[in-house]
């Protein structure tokens, strides 16, 4: 059976996701699971950090497809980051680093959100 | 058509739960062909979109049927035929989607297939016998 899981952080407003083990159509219901609750809470400022993800499919993919147009709706993004080649290429193959923002570190994903908002504010 | 060198079978319920035990299967096979290790990603992802297609799209779900996975090796390549006795499945209906349209409409869905022609040398369909058969192959 799959090994997954999710852990939840906060740091400055941000609410970091851990994922560990293999993100695949069986185990993408807790990654939902997870959005569900930080929407119900209204938190929408999420970072993923992929440091300890071994694999991900197109279901997987799909959870994120699926929730982030509603973050940004919001106000905030979903913004990944240790991201290892082999997930990165996934995500390449598709596209997905034109979409969304990849960052090599949690520090500088996290740091994404302050200088979005600075611009936002000067705009 | 040459006889594989080596041909190994795996069946499975039609549950998610089963695909972490057929990526083990076909990344030993993989592995033990001498694939690079991202060619071994590559045909392991594959394989779980194909099985997952089939448990969601062919039986709908349905818990109580069965995938039978082959996985043939011959000298200059892998191939692995999936077979399932769901809803039949037509490649002529299939376009190739936009990803990025597709993940800004928020869709999740349709990245599966998609995958798989990205991820492998051929994709082969059939319909035998009421038997989906979808064949994926890799040269070495």
């Amino acid at each position: 059976m799959s090994q997954f899981s999710v852990s939840f952080r906060q740091h400055n407003g941000v609410d970091i996701l851990e994922l560990r083990g293999e993100l695949d159509a069986h185990t993408a219901s807790e990654l939902e699971a997870a959005f569900e609750r930080l929407l119900q809470e209204g938190r929408c400022r999420v970072v993923i950090n992929c440091a300890e993800l071994s694999y991900i499919s197109s279901a997987g993919l799909g959870v994120f497809m699926a929730y982030v147009e509603e973050m940004r709706s919001r106000g905030g993004d979903i913004k990944f980051c240790h991201m290892s080649p082999k997930i990165y290429n996934i995500f390449d193959l598709l596209g997905f680093p034109l979409l969304y923002d990849i960052l090599p570190t949690e520090t500088e994903a996290i740091a994404r959100f302050s200088s979005h908002a600075q611009t936002s504010q000067s705009e | 058509m040459p006889k594989p060198r080596n041909r190994s079978e795996l069946t499975i319920p039609s549950r998610t739960e089963a695909l972490a035990r057929v990526r083990r299967f076909v990344r030993r096979k993989a592995l033990r062909m001498g694939f690079t290790e991202e060619a071994v990603d590559q045909i392991v992802i594959a394989v779980d979109e194909a099985c997952s297609n089939i448990i969601r799209h062919a039986y709908g779900g349905d818990p109580a049927q069965q995938i039978q996975i082959v996985v043939d090796t011959y000298p200059d390549r892998l191939e692995i035929t999936l077979s399932d006795q769901g809803r039949r499945f037509d490649p002529s209906t299939y376009r190739e989607p936009d990803p990025q349209k597709l993940a800004r409409s928020g869709q999740r869905g349709g990245l599966g297939l998609l995958l798989m022609r990205r991820l492998m040398d051929e994709i082969q369909y059939d319909y035998r016998d009421e038997f989906n058969i979808v064949r994926l192959i890799k040269y070495l």
